[in-house]
């Protein structure tokens, strides 16, 4: 397998620049039907003719972006931009996993003799990164939010980073290494994940707090 | 129109700068108030209004790089009021918490005072007021309601009485 560099040299700023306009206009692009007021019955035609255009266009760029990826399930959507850098790790992605676009690229970087395992039916939000340089496995129907970072290595402590079925990550959420998620466990806004989080739970704060969630009333 | 990225949005003020790409997505309104400033060079805006939504931006505002706004309802920015990079602000979690989750939960508009300051990488959740002048220090989660006039940060954001 030809390792896939994300700092490519041969590619220059002005390339990058580029093909990040031409993935803003795409992602613009549900909303020029929007622009020109059509009625009601032609505007649903439009929009079942642009929600085909796009969920193929998901489907292409899926095999384009999830390339260098070990194993792939069935119905795998990539919207916008997912850089993915496979330094030589097992990357598996599973059945129905869609990662949406948005202004900032996610990333998923895979170092070699990494694992990172992505399950059924995951939804990421843009502008997440994960970083697998041991081990990193996401459960089925997990939700990643935007700008989540999933990191199994600092300098300071590694370990792998386990987060089980039905997961929710809110926005801006950082998982540290060695951390295990329970499953159905909800993290919310901008918490900073350093020890695990056991089942059926709300985790908030920096570091996080853990409250049960059946004990919430809302 | 001058900027085609604002061509989407329902009604654009005088003197708008923008520097780079403004992602207007979905079916919902947005107004934009005169002087506003999309500072996205570096990093594209994400204004997201779901249908029949509205996102209301006053005079004056100063939008910085990676701001993304979410509005299932409602989301009403102040005159004046400057926003940081990578703030988000969302008026519906999207998930239900403790129902089921993936349907959608009842939406609580978000509205930001007029001169507040909202810091870098500040996430507005579902029902929070911003008094008018109050600040919001950077990487500050805010659920509730704001005062005006004080300054807040942290997770979630208490009041901070000395900011240095």
């Amino acid at each position: 397998m030809t390792p896939h560099v994300l700092g490519d040299p041969s590619r220059t700023t002005s390339d990058a620049a580029a093909e990040s306009r031409i993935w803003l206009i795409w992602m613009q692009a549900d909303n020029w039907t929007g622009i020109v007021r059509l009625p009601k019955g032609v505007q649903r035609v439009t929009d079942w003719l642009a929600s085909r255009v796009r969920g193929l266009g998901s489907w292409i760029n899926a095999h384009y972006r999830l390339r260098h990826a070990q194993s792939m399930g069935r119905g795998v959507r990539v919207h916008g931009r997912l850089e993915l850098e496979n330094r030589g790790g097992y990357l598996s992605v599973g059945n129905l996993v869609w990662f949406l676009g948005g202004p900032l690229r996610s990333q998923i970087l895979c170092a070699p003799g990494a694992v990172l395992t992505i399950g059924d039916g995951c939804g990421f939000n843009y502008g997440f990164r994960i970083e697998a340089n041991q081990e990193v496995r996401i459960g089925a129907r997990c939700d990643v939010a935007s700008l989540c970072r999933i990191i199994d290595q600092t300098p300071t402590r590694s370990g792998a980073v386990v987060i089980e079925d039905d997961v929710w990550l809110a926005h801006g959420v950082t998982v540290m290494p060695g951390v295990r998620i329970g499953k159905g466990s909800v993290v919310s806004a901008g918490t900073v994940v350093e020890s695990d989080i056991p089942p059926g739970s709300l985790a908030i704060g920096r570091p996080a707090r853990c409250i049960a969630l059946s004990n919430l009333t809302h | 129109m001058r900027n085609l990225w604002l061509l989407p949005m329902r009604q654009v003020g005088r003197s708008v700068v923008v520097n780079g790409p403004v992602l207007v997505r979905g079916r919902g309104d947005i107004f934009v108030g005169d002087r506003v400033v999309f500072d996205c060079a570096r990093f594209a805006i994400d204004l997201y209004a779901f249908e029949g939504a509205a996102i209301r931006i006053g005079d004056g505002v100063h939008i910085g790089p990676g701001v993304s706004i979410e509005a299932t309802e409602y989301v009403e920015i102040g005159h004046g009021a400057r926003l940081g990079a990578f703030v988000k602000i969302l008026d519906n979690n999207l998930h239900g918490t403790t129902t089921d989750r993936n349907a959608l939960p009842d939406a609580q508009p978000v509205l930001v005072g007029a001169g507040a300051k909202i810091g870098d990488r500040c996430v507005l959740l579902p029902g929070a007021r911003v008094g008018a002048d109050a600040t919001v220090l950077d990487d500050g989660v805010l659920t509730r309601k704001v005062p005006a006039g004080i300054v807040v940060g942290g997770l979630p954001a208490r009041r901070v009485r000395d900011p240095n």
